[in-house]
């Protein structure tokens, strides 16, 4: 189920069974596990979109999901206002993906050309995180306040004006697909991304920015162009979230930000796939365990994450490769002989 | 004239570690800066690279200003720096690490005469550069120098630390490198014979201050290194 660059026969063959999978899911489990799981995958985007800035360039962001909640209220308002208009959907969409963009680009200007980096720029983040939660609590005659923006019209997916189709909970099935094929989508684009000069460059800045700067690499112009990419990922992510979730200031907090980050340290820094892992684990143990052990689930959590920071730093992809790995190919030896 | 470095002053927090420094090389010369521990060789190199700023004095490389430019435009201007302790990026590959070399340019392959200088780095493409030993990461830090083809070639000390006959082989390959492709070397050294086995000129710097300079031939004759190189 790890990819890699190397796609040999039985990678393939593993992809196609998860893929496979996934797609069968819902049939099997029914329309309440279709919309937690759609939920999840849009968390396992919005954990990847941070796994770029924090596992591939080395910059960690404390209000990650500023980002996504600024997606999730740019398209929702969208819709609010301009439904009307042909195409409102696509347009939502893209102010979902823009906005975020636009504001890691100025974010990344004013903050890496001024070297405010590492920790600095880490409370930076938390500013903004705080700056934004507030706004959409304050401006409630736009975003409903504490309780959430509610009635606005349901994206549509097809062509306007010949064809559409309401992307809501009446429509689960579909909404799952879609999100799943985003999430496909997405995933093989930042894949392509890392692989490719920039995304080598990223790496370098990681691993040492003076040194990248001496090779040649405007790092400044890196790291803010690699937060914008996170920014509009992570916006994407804002707009699938609208049927699968509720739009209110918590998908903008602080908190939820904190949970990005645990998907992303759970699943595997720098792996993309890992924080995919990441978010649907903490996600499931976490409504499971609420369900279950309603008073001290948090707790649980608290110390799984406190395991893994400590015994499985690179995340559970990370145990995968170092242990799972040489065992199955271990036994792959002594089954051939 | 390649490059010229005209009364360098160049503070480390509120230390004032290089005095009114001037330096030249010319087109096609390798020159030497010689020096015990402390005197303000690395500072030298890096204010000339553009990682420490200067306090005062000038840069000039190619009739260009380059004393408040960002590294990584100097770099791309056509100075390959090669710094103390190897500093390549121990996570990526070695065919990684000499495309990185080629920042910002659309063709990022290898260009030919580094493989032919440095064997063993087409041998070990695919491997993590951190696996390398120390005198396969000091001709891969060279090599990823080489990449964009510079001008320049600045070497922080490229025998430290680097064991005898791989010593005698890089210093072999500068000098090959210097005659073949005309690419002059500004080097830091205390291996005092390999900085008098290639270089034209030296210049000798004591507590921060250019306190001689000469061809070899006159540097050995002063009696130079008994006086400020050696214990």
């Amino acid at each position: 189920m790890i990819t890699s660059s190397t796609l040999s026969p039985s990678r393939v063959a593993a992809i196609a069974v998860v893929l496979i999978a996934f797609a069968v899911f819902p049939v099997l489990a029914g329309d309440y596990h279709a919309q937690l799981m759609g939920k999840f995958l849009v968390f396992g985007v919005l954990a990847l979109s941070l796994d770029l800035m924090w596992g591939y360039t080395g910059v960690i962001n404390f209000s990650q999901a500023t980002f996504f909640g600024i997606g999730a209220y740019g398209a929702a308002l969208t819709m609010k206002y301009l439904a009307a208009t042909p195409g409102s959907s696509y347009l939502a969409v893209l102010v979902a993906i823009a906005a975020p963009m636009l504001l890691g680009l100025v974010m990344g200007y004013f903050l890496f050309y001024g070297r405010v980096s590492g920790v600095y720029f880490a409370i930076v983040t938390l500013a903004v995180g705080t700056i934004f939660y507030s706004l959409s609590i304050v401006l409630i005659d736009f975003t409903g306040g504490l309780n959430g923006l509610y009635g606005f019209p349901p994206l549509k997916l097809g062509i306007p004006g010949l064809w559409e189709t309401p992307l809501n909970l009446a429509n689960i099935y579909l909404v799952y697909y879609i999100v799943l094929v985003a999430t496909v989508v997405v995933y093989v684009i930042t894949r392509q991304l890392v692989g490719s000069p920039f995304g080598r460059a990223l790496r370098a800045v990681k691993s040492n920015e003076a040194r990248t700067e001496f090779t040649g690499y405007d790092v400044a112009a890196l790291k803010m162009i690699a937060l914008a990419i996170s920014g509009g990922i992570a916006g994407l992510a804002g707009a699938m979230y609208i049927p699968v979730g509720v739009v209110s200031p918590q998908i903008l907090g602080i908190l939820f930000s904190t949970n990005v980050i645990v998907w992303v340290a759970v699943g595997g820094r720098g792996t993309l796939i890992g924080p995919l892992l990441g978010a649907l684990v903490v996600g499931y143990l976490q409504t499971f365990l609420s369900e279950t052990l309603v008073s001290v689930w948090l707790l649980i959590i608290g110390v799984f994450f406190v395991f893994v920071v400590l015994f499985w730093p690179d995340g559970i992809v990370g145990f995968v490769r170092q242990r799972i790995h040489p065992l199955l190919r271990r036994l792959g030896g002594a089954m051939r002989r | 004239m390649i490059l010229q470095v005209s009364d360098l002053d160049v503070y480390r927090g509120p230390n004032h570690v290089l005095h009114n420094v001037n330096l030249q090389v010319e087109e096609g010369q390798i020159v030497a800066v010689l020096g015990r521990n402390g005197m303000g060789k690395t500072t030298l190199l890096r204010s000339i690279v553009g990682l420490t700023p200067a306090r005062s004095g000038k840069v000039v490389f190619m009739t260009r200003d380059v004393t408040r430019l960002a590294p990584h435009k100097i770099a791309a201007l056509g100075v390959g720096y090669v710094p103390q302790g190897r500093e390549i990026f121990p996570n990526h590959t070695v065919a990684e690490n000499l495309r990185l070399g080629r920042s910002g340019l659309k063709d990022r392959s290898i260009p030919e005469e580094i493989y032919r200088y440095f064997g063993i780095l087409r041998e070990r493409a695919s491997q993590r550069a951190g696996t390398l030993s120390g005198g396969e990461q000091q001709m891969l830090a060279i090599g990823r120098a080489l990449a964009r083809r510079p001008k320049l070639l600045v070497l922080d000390e490229p025998s430290e630390g680097i064991q005898p006959s791989i010593v005698e082989m890089i210093c072999g390959i500068v000098h090959r490198i210097n005659k073949e492709q005309g690419t002059a070397v500004l080097l830091v050294e205390q291996n005092v014979d390999f900085a008098f086995s290639i270089a034209h000129f030296c210049y000798v710097l004591e507590k921060g201050a250019v306190c001689n300079q000469g061809t070899v031939d006159a540097i050995q004759d002063d009696g130079v290194i008994c006086q400020y190189l050696a214990i």
